[in-house]
């Protein structure tokens, strides 16, 4: 039985604290900040605040790389897999507040509780990618998920963010219902929630039917939250009618955490059942990617395309969980990162477009851009290129470890169904740029670039063209993280 | 004023109506199609094939149903 619940507990929990007071501090700080200040005021405490608690997680967590240990317990875990996604959700975070600032001043919105929720949910967020128990996954889980419920349907008088948030929530709790009755199922199969504890008891035993379904459920529920095909029907809805952050964060941030739960409970909870697991997760990888590129080919909302580009990256970042050798693992991390970068800067520039007279959602808003905001342009162009996968951008990098990892585990036939998906994605990244950057023609008033939205943008572009050139660093980071997870026995079996 | 108030209590109560009944519709459409998986596996002996791809059809049944009550729900809130 791991260590008692002792002072040490809390030292490691401290990153976790100073995010939940400095929360707190945001709430009641609200109330005493005059309103038109608000959203600027606030949104420098919480970024303070995000940037303390990566100091303070760098400054507890570095020390022990090398030497796995769980607390409380064993419910939270302190890896190299837990810092690498408490960094990267710390990121986003920061970049998601550096975007809302301007964002809310225009659309009116109550700023305190706005950054409150992002910050409860990147609380969320750190304990699903830190849980190595399923309790501590599920609240994690709840608390993510309850955030950004809220915060989809935050523009109140906005009927599409209702609409998106009454959809989100819905079926939110049943895909949460279904993965808490796999979950429950494992615990009646092998009377401990602990990750490590179910895979060593459930490897003893016999595969039985009821051990599948567990499976079966737990992939539904998680298959929901990272908007993987046939889950996916909630993504487009809930990430065009969601406030242009919020989504931001969603795309980014929801389904990051959402991986690295798949990741703890199947790498580390299942791996003896890994060969149902992998060929459930094959066929479901194949499908998004499918349904995600070819859906975002017609779209002619950028949010909506963005939200089925979205899907079909979650269906690449699968690949990597089919090969499930620690290069596979690996490339999911080092992709994973990268896709936060760019990602979040597409989000940035779509953001930017919303000003008092325009909504800025449409394709036909960015027109011209390159005439008003030569530097908007072409950062959105280095995103683009990096969504799909152009050299020397960290896209490129990114899928590039991501296929070969694939064929590595001899899944040939996913990396080769992978580069295609990637070339058919070109024409909907290229048609953004060709709004962009061959059109004349503008529509409305000029647009703004506000100090924060630049700082935002500034560090996505940073994140993605230097990852691009020099990845060493990135993957270096990935696979230290990867191996303190823990991986698979690989049988041979060529596809 | 009057008639408003009570129009939006009358709208607001069929709303009610509408969400109560998504939560069994999706149940039942997920235990449905996991039935129908789970016969057909009984029957052809592939299993647990036919059990996850009705288990997921009617995940996904379940799902569009969600996703139409809540746009109707949506749009009908606007009068």
């Amino acid at each position: 039985m791991p260590a008692g619940f002792s002072a040490s507990d809390f030292y490691y929990l401290l990153p976790a604290f100073v995010l939940a007071g400095v929360a707190m501090l945001v709430l009641v700080a609200d109330v005493f900040v005059p309103r038109a200040r608000a959203a600027v005021v606030l949104g420098w405490v919480s970024l303070a605040g995000i940037v303390a608690t990566l100091v303070v997680t760098i400054a507890v967590l570095v020390p022990t790389a090398g030497m796995p240990t769980t607390i409380a317990h064993g419910m939270v875990a302190i890896d190299g897999f837990s810092f690498f996604f408490q960094t990267l959700f710390l990121l986003a975070a920061g970049i998601t507040i550096l975007m809302s600032v301007r964002y809310l001043q225009i659309e009116g919105a109550r700023a305190g509780t706005f950054y409150f929720l992002v910050l409860c949910a990147t609380l969320g967020m750190m304990f699903m990618a830190a849980g190595s128990d399923l309790v501590t996954i599920f609240i994690g889980l709840e608390t993510m998920a309850v955030s950004f419920y809220v915060l989809a349907g935050f523009l109140k008088p906005n009927q599409r963010s209702n609409e998106a948030a009454v959809k989100y929530f819905l079926l939110g709790t049943f895909s949460l219902g279904l993965l808490l009755y796999g979950m429950s199922i494992l615990y009646g199969l092998t009377g401990t929630t602990n990750l490590r504890e179910i895979g060593a008891i459930l490897a003893s035993q016999e595969r039985s039917r009821l051990v599948v379904l567990a499976v079966i459920l737990v992939a539904a529920g998680v298959g929901f939250k990272i908007a993987a095909v046939p889950f996916h029907m909630w993504a487009p809805d809930v990430y065009e009618g969601a406030p242009t952050p919020i989504t931001a964060f969603l795309s980014v941030g929801s389904k990051a955490a959402s991986f690295a739960m798949l990741l703890r409970i199947f790498v580390q909870g299942m791996p003896s059942l890994n060969a149902d697991w992998r060929l459930l997760f094959y066929v479901l990888s194949v499908m998004t990617m499918i349904v995600g590129n070819v859906a975002a080919l017609t779209q002619s909302n950028i949010k909506r395309m963005l939200a089925y580009s979205s899907i079909a990256h979650a269906g690449y970042l699968l690949i990597g969980v089919v090969a499930g050798t620690s290069r596979g693992v690996t490339a999911m991390l080092v992709y994973l990162f990268i896709y936060a970068f760019m990602q979040l800067g597409a989000f940035a520039v779509v953001t930017m477009l919303r000003r008092q007279d325009v909504i800025g959602d449409e394709l036909k808003d960015l027109s011209g851009l390159f005439t008003r905001s030569p530097v908007a342009a072409l950062s959105m162009l280095v995103f683009m290129l990096s969504l799909g996968g152009i050299p020397p951008t960290a896209g490129f990098m990114g899928k590039f470890y991501l296929f070969g990892a694939a064929i590595d585990a001899g899944y040939v036939w996913l990396a080769v169904i992978g580069v295609l998906n990637s070339a058919v994605s070109l024409y909907y990244y290229f048609r953004v740029i060709v709004f962009m950057w061959i059109k004349t023609e503008t529509i409305g008033s000029r647009t703004t670039m506000n100090p924060a939205l630049a700082v935002g943008l500034t560090l996505a572009l940073v994140g993605t063209l230097f990852f691009g050139v020099y990845p060493r660093a990135l993957f270096d980071f990935a696979e230290a993280s990867a191996r303190t997870l823990g991986t698979l026995v690989v049988t041979a079996s060529v596809r | 004023m009057r008639a408003d108030r009570k129009n939006d209590k009358a709208s607001d109560l069929g709303a009610l109506g509408a969400l109560s009944t998504v939560g069994i519709a999706f149940v039942l459409a997920v235990v449905i199609g996991a039935t129908i998986g789970y016969w057909l596996d009984r029957l052809t002996g592939l299993s647990p094939l036919f059990f996850i791809l009705f288990f997921f059809l009617g995940l996904a049944a379940g799902i569009v149903n969600v996703v139409r009550t809540a746009g109707a729900l949506g749009s009908r809130k606007k009068r």
